[in-house]
């Protein structure tokens, strides 16, 4: 029985500190900074291309009517949108750009803390108009949307981090944050649980059992954006790259932790995602998945990158300065 | 600026966020951050097809959330097959009753550009065939009509019907609009995948035998849809 009581002990005190210390210590936000620019840029491209064609997707007379989109969400009031409300063309056009100048703000990192909110407001509003309209780019483009809204994303990289340094001459580091680190964690298991069922609903498919899957998708003609069907040629590059993804999307979740395998993962996830963008015309949709990957890329190798021409002002003692963790260089589990 | 105003600007940028968080605070961060990725996992677990009752049952606990914080995703990328891609072919008919027969179809890339354009294109045509798809290919025998299979399938076509019939009135209603005619003729066009083996002995992407369609139905101006005979509750395929 004292085995028993010491067990649970142990295993509640295990479960709580690396619960703790997985969500709550504060955390550099210069990834959270770069995710935001990266995925600002999306969404207002985004947007961009909505507002092209707003009134044929969003207008009295779109290709999905307003009946047709409320149907398709059995009228739910949880499928909010404000679209419901923009009846004219005039408020419809005002509407895309007042859209589109707070995305920009929001890329750039002014007022981020309510253009983040407005940002994710603006995003969730547009994709409920037009359910049927929708792919992955969108489903990517809304989590990471929320999580950048939750978190200090405006911290780092963003004009209001400039701002405030200008204002305060004093300012010269940027604090770790709690916030920062739960915002990250969450793009993290989040980017697990989409590559996990990616997966998992593949096994059910025979053409990723037999090896042509990739032929499936790198052979159809209306998503094809360059020709690569010269592979017929090469049936068992076909078999490896099928196995390949299915193999990288499976253990995705559970490599991606440890830090000797996260490097690899994350150098395979550019491969597979730009053979996306560049074969298969779907660059916004490789992009983004590239951009949630992100989430994975210690602060520690961020600062490295962009701050280089900073850190060598370092030395001379008058550079930014970030008090977070150092060394790894891709953020640990 | 006095040491003292130094000292407390510099306070400023150190905030509560960047020092543990008191005891109650986590625990109501954990049980938010809990909550919130059970919602994440039942989302894709509860996604059909195949799903249990238990996911369903539990994914409506978490559906008014999932639905307005848009997380309700399967995330079945390219699963369980890379498929055929569908189009939308469509004819227009004027006032005078003449059908112009150009070839009119959706997603065109030429003209829906940029890419990520056509794309939104291609996935309403991709909607389409998912509400309603294609009838089986063959016709119902006298005794298959007598099976409960045949019932079933009736049941399913209604259901098709009734789900698809606004979003057939809207796409048609939009062409209708734009190209200012009175009748607007929509079909579903399957574009299949050729193997390797029949590539390598010459077929193109485009032959015409990797195609197949079926007219869905037509509207008109006074808003009325009407299934094409293969999609309505009695069509052709049930012998008589």
């Amino acid at each position: 029985m004292n085995l028993i009581r010491t067990y649970r002990r142990e295993l509640c005190e295990a479960v709580r500190d690396r619960w703790n210390y997985f969500w709550f210590r504060p955390e550099d936000p210069a990834t959270l900074g770069l995710i935001r620019i990266a995925a600002g840029s999306m969404l207002f491209y985004t947007h961009l291309i909505w507002t092209k064609d707003a009134a044929a997707f969003f207008g009295a007379d779109a290709w999905l009517s307003r009946e047709w989109a409320s149907t398709y969400y059995n009228n739910s009031p949880f499928a909010w949108t404000y679209f419901w409300e923009v009846s004219s063309p005039l408020v419809l056009s005002m509407a895309n750009i007042v859209a589109l100048v707070v995305l920009g703000l929001y890329t750039v990192g002014l007022w981020t803390r309510a253009t983040s909110i407005l940002a994710f407001i603006i995003t969730v509003s547009y994709v409920h108009r037009v359910p049927g309209a929708l792919f992955g780019l969108d489903q990517i483009n809304g989590l990471l949307a929320l999580y950048l809204m939750l978190g200090p994303s405006g911290a780092a990289y963003s004009l209001d981090q400039l701002i405030r340094r200008r204002h305060n001459q004093l300012y010269r580091s940027v604090s770790p944050s709690i916030r920062a680190n739960v915002a990250i964690r969450l793009i993290q298991v989040h980017m697990c649980v989409i590559y996990l069922f990616a997966g998992m609903g593949k096994l059910a498919g025979e053409s990723w059992w037999d090896g042509t899957a990739l032929w499936g998708a790198l052979a159809n003609y209306e998503y094809q954006s360059i020709d690569v069907t010269w592979l017929a040629e090469w049936p068992l590059t076909i078999n490896v790259m099928t196995h390949l993804t299915l193999f990288w999307e499976l253990s995705y979740c559970v490599l991606v932790w440890h830090r000797l395998t996260r490097p690899m993962v994350l150098v395979l996830a550019i491969p597979l995602h730009l053979g996306i963008a560049i074969c298969m015309g779907m660059i916004t949709f490789g992009l983004i998945m590239l951009v949630g990957n992100l989430a994975f890329v210690s602060p520690t190798l961020v600062r490295a990158i962009i701050d280089r021409k900073r850190s060598s002002k370092v030395e001379d003692g008058t550079s930014a300065k970030m008090p977070g963790r150092g060394g790894r260089v891709l953020k640990a589990g | 600026m006095s040491s003292r105003n130094r000292t407390s600007r510099q306070a400023d940028v150190k905030t509560s966020d960047s020092v543990s968080w008191p005891v109650p605070r986590r625990w109501l961060a954990s049980m938010l951050i809990l909550l919130h990725l059970s919602a994440v996992v039942v989302s894709p677990w509860s996604t059909p097809p195949p799903s249990s009752d238990l996911s369903r049952t539990v994914a409506r606990f978490f559906e008014p959330y999932l639905l307005t914080a848009y997380l309700n995703h399967g995330y079945r990328f390219f699963a369980p097959n890379p498929g055929p891609s569908h189009l939308i072919r469509y004819e227009l008919a004027g006032t005078d009753g003449e059908w112009d027969m150009t070839y009119r179809v959706f997603p065109l890339i030429d003209l829906h550009w940029p890419r990520l354009l056509y794309h939104r294109h291609l996935m309403m045509s991709e909607t389409v065939f998912s509400v309603i798809g294609f009838p089986p290919p063959f016709s119902w025998s006298d005794e298959e009509q007598a099976a409960p299979e045949f019932n079933e399938y009736l049941a399913f076509r209604r259901e098709r019907n009734q789900r698809g019939e606004p979003l057939m009135k809207s796409i048609g209603r939009h062409l209708q609009k734009i190209h200012k005619v009175d009748r607007v003729r929509l079909y579903l066009v399957e574009h299949a995948i050729p193997t390797p083996q029949e590539l390598l002995e010459g077929l193109k992407l485009t032959d015409s035998r990797l195609f197949r369609e079926n007219q869905l139905g037509e509207y008109s101006s006074a808003d009325r849809w009407t299934w094409s005979e293969v999609y309505r509750e009695s069509d052709p395929h049930i012998s008589s």
